[in-house]
């Protein structure tokens, strides 16, 4: 017994010796730490102190949910990129944040409890954080944790019909208000982000998919995505009201509704009142990707080849060409050219919250004949057809 | 303890799931000898590397070195001289995929391990700043960055080797259903280890003395942690062997930041270490479950509530956890998943079965205030809980009874 207790110890130790591979001294690392937090420290005093956290901001992105900005909100000064991984692009600087503040993450798609790898669809900023769904759980991540608010246990036939596996599943959310709006594949419900209650969920459209949404507190317009109707939905009387067929986009804004109608093939902007009478067309080739702002819309052709993106006043006068620069710098002596590529659909995001609106494009980077897509993002200050290219990402 | 071994395998039932265990252990070494093949052969590989390295060329050179290679030989690799012989290895297309493997191994070494820990070191600075600059700064989120910091600003000697495919190693040997068929050899065995006596009526031996019933005790599970140990010690050294024949895992001083999927961990640990580590994890682990089975044993003097409580104390936890981590990746309740996972890690012994997870990123939990890698935590806690069982075992069946 004496003699297997040495030779288990001896073999523990003979073991255990290869654990430490520690080599090198205190003094070296990869990092010079007091001369990067003199720096640091340096920066921070230009900045406000609110910019160390996830969301600084003041206000709720009011933005209708649409297929082409499903994953980004622009709110104050900052850019939201929900997707692999989620970023915080500053619209003025261009600086790019990895959405993830636990200490010694190495950001890899695959670490347990990375929050840049989280997935947060369809959801919103908030100054109390990012505002999502998954599955059928109204989240909030508010820049250290993700918590759920709330879990829906109720769906319809429908429902069950369109997602057997997780008929309660909740999808895209609209703010107004002070209330959230949480929109399931036919019913929704709202929720009172003050109080944190839930109201009774609603049905307001089981016989289709719903693909775009908006809503003035009043009204709930939606298009629909096999049948492509568009409908307003009286919330207090409960009843939905056809407004036109071909339509595939909306936005609620300042008292008026815009929305796409396809004529021919080719879509056509639309403006009506806020029960959707009197619809005036404001814009020939304007593709779903619109953005109407308080001063102006940002819209992008799509019948016509070339694609081209144009800003114009909000009743659709004075079109003017929006040109995307190149950048062009110079590393080690090899020109580095970044550049948008030609006919991309482009995703355009603002919100009233937001100070600018951004267009985010796919492009490449070209560095000594070597091409790398990636993702640009190009900020334009409201009401301006002027932008500046602000980031790239690897997408 | 002869006698205690004898008992034990005097059974048919003990010898056909002893034979299960052996069988699936034996099926985890044709797996790979049949899929080893598909890897670059870790010798021409290193010779390749050696060569770069004693070449004198810059880091950028020596990748640049090997793509251009690859593009010279890309049309003959895949076309019909594919066969032909190699500057490297036997053919052209061989050649091709080692010189892809040979950009693969230094742009890790050379470029992505010190970026990678430049930027988590970089990111742990820029959160202690931002947190100091704040009017009520957090002192744990500073203790916690400060850590990182500690763990990631150190230099990782990698040399130019290459540390083989280790991913496909432990995708391999951490595979749960060896383990699940384990446990319940585990549990067998010890049940009928401290049950047997009793309902073969041997009261003689139980009603000796009380130092006869304690050695006796000592004597049954020492032959229990016996066979379970040497288990698991054949299984660890299988795996070596097949992980350095098949998978060109060889070269056990290398850090463990080399093999790709612990590019981020943080312990100054080499592939020698990890081994050790895995495999004393695995013993504490299955130890555990000879302790709580022997307990459950004493206090129930019946082997099939004994049984039953081992299978469940020692498997459930284990698919519990297996159905976390399914959830953490879901769609639909990956947040309490990954909370519910998070804590079990810390304190859960079936935590061992997955060991790898404590490796591939910083993994310290705060307890009480302070930073705890999670491993320490539940090392200690299986500890504790095998003494605690150990310790109460001995006590019960110390006691004189009639």
């Amino acid at each position: 017994m004496k003699k297997s207790r040495i030779i288990s110890t001896v073999l523990c130790a003979v073991l255990l010796c290869g654990c430490n591979n520690e080599q090198n001294s205190v003094d070296s690392g990869y990092v010079d730490v007091s001369e990067f937090v003199s720096e640091y420290e340096n920066e921070l005093e230009n900045k406000d102190e609110t910019d160390s956290n996830m969301f600084p901001l003041a206000e709720y992105d009011d933005k209708a949910v649409a297929v082409m900005s499903l994953n980004y909100s622009a709110n104050g000064k900052y850019l939201y990129c929900m997707g692999a991984p989620n970023l915080r692009i500053d619209g003025d600087s261009g600086e790019v944040r990895i959405l993830c503040s636990k200490a010694g993450c190495a950001h890899k798609s695959d670490s347990l409890d990375c929050s840049a790898y989280q997935r947060m669809p369809g959801g919103l900023s908030a100054p109390e954080g990012y505002y999502y769904t998954l599955g059928n759980q109204l989240c909030l991540f508010d820049g250290e944790a993700h918590k759920v608010l709330f879990e829906n246990n109720f769906c319809t036939d429908f429902d069950k019909e369109m997602n057997e596996d997780n008929p309660c599943s909740l999808g895209e959310i609209v703010y107004c208000d002070g209330l959230l709006y949480i929109f399931g594949l036919s019913h929704y419900f709202t929720y009172d982000i003050s109080k944190g209650t839930t109201s009774e969920p609603a049905v307001f459209c089981d016989r289709d998919i719903i693909m775009s949404i908006d809503t003035n507190g009043e009204n709930i317009y939606y298009c629909t995505q096999l049948s492509n109707e568009l409908y307003v939905y009286n919330i207090a009387a409960k009843e939905s009201k056809k407004i036109c067929d071909n339509s595939t986009a909306l936005d609620y804004k300042n008292g008026a509704l815009y929305y796409v109608q396809y004529e021919n093939g080719v879509p056509m902007l639309y403006m009506a009142d806020e029960n959707g009478n009197s619809p005036k067309k404001i814009i020939e080739d304007c593709y779903v990707n619109f953005c109407v702002t308080d001063d102006c819309i940002y819209y992008q052709n799509y019948a016509d080849p070339a694609r081209e993106a144009f800003m114009c006043k909000i009743d659709g006068s004075d079109p003017q060409k929006i040109e995307f620069p190149q950048k062009v710098t110079t590393e080690n002596g090899v020109d580095i050219v970044s550049k948008k590529a030609d006919k991309d659909l482009l995703k355009i995001i603002s919100s009233s919250a937001a100070d600018k609106a951004y267009i985010i494009c796919s492009g490449s980077k070209t560095t000594g004949g070597v091409v790398t897509p990636e993702e640009m993002i190009f900020a334009f200050d409201k009401g301006s057809a002027e932008c500046k290219l602000i980031a790239e990402t690897e997408r | 303890m002869r006698f205690e071994f004898k008992k034990l395998f005097a059974s048919v039932f003990m010898w056909i799931i002893f034979g299960i265990v052996l069988a699936y252990l034996g099926i985890y070494i044709v797996i790979p000898a049949n899929g080893g093949k598909a890897y670059p052969n870790s010798q021409h590989l290193n010779a390749l590397l050696n060569t770069l390295n004693e070449s004198g060329m810059t880091p950028d050179g020596q990748i640049e070195f090997c793509r251009a290679k690859q593009e010279e030989i890309q049309s003959a690799a895949f076309g019909e001289n594919r066969a032909d012989k190699g500057e490297y290895t036997n053919t052209v297309f061989g050649d091709y995929i080692l010189l892809d493997c040979a950009v693969d191994v230094l742009e890790q070494i050379y470029n992505e391990i010190p970026e990678n820990r430049t930027a988590i070191v970089k990111d742990a600075l820029r959160n202690i700043a931002e947190e100091n600059a704040k009017s009520e700064p957090d002192l744990g989120v500073i203790r916690m960055n400060s850590l990182a910091v500690k763990k990631y600003n150190r230099i990782v000697e990698c040399g130019v080797k290459y540390a083989g495919h280790f991913s496909a190693v432990y995708d391999v040997y951490d595979d749960a259903p060896w383990d699940f068929v384990m446990i319940f050899f585990t549990v067998i065995l010890t049940a009928r280890m401290f049950t047997l006596d009793i309902s073969r009526g041997s009261f003689k031996m139980i009603f000796s003395s009380k130092n006869g019933r304690i050695k006796l005790f000592s004597k049954q599970l020492s032959a229990c942690f016996f066979v379970v140990g040497g288990i698991i010690l054949l299984h660890t050294l299988s795996g070596i062997m097949v992980g350095a024949i098949c998978y060109g895992v060889n070269n056990f001083s290398l850090p463990i930041q080399m093999a790709a999927p612990f590019s981020a961990c943080p312990f100054a640990l080499n592939l020698g270490g990890y081994y050790a580590v895995r495999t004393l994890g695995k013993l504490l682990f299955y130890f555990s479950c000879v302790t709580f089975t022997a307990l459950a044993a004493i206090l129930s003097k019946r082997a099939l509530p004994t049984a039953a409580a081992g299978v469940i104390f020692c498997l459930a936890p284990a698919v519990l956890m297996s159905r976390l981590y399914t959830a953490s990746n879901s769609e639909y309740s990956a947040i309490t998943a990954r909370k519910a996972l998070n804590v079990l890690r810390c304190f859960v012994p079936q935590s061992f079965l997955n060991i790898k997870t404590f490796f591939e990123d910083f993994d310290y939990a705060e307890i009480f205030g302070f930073p705890m890698s999670r491993i320490i935590c539940v090392f200690c806690v299986t500890g504790i809980l095998i003494l605690a069982e150990i310790v109460i075992s001995a006590r019960i069946f110390g006691r004189e009874t009639r």
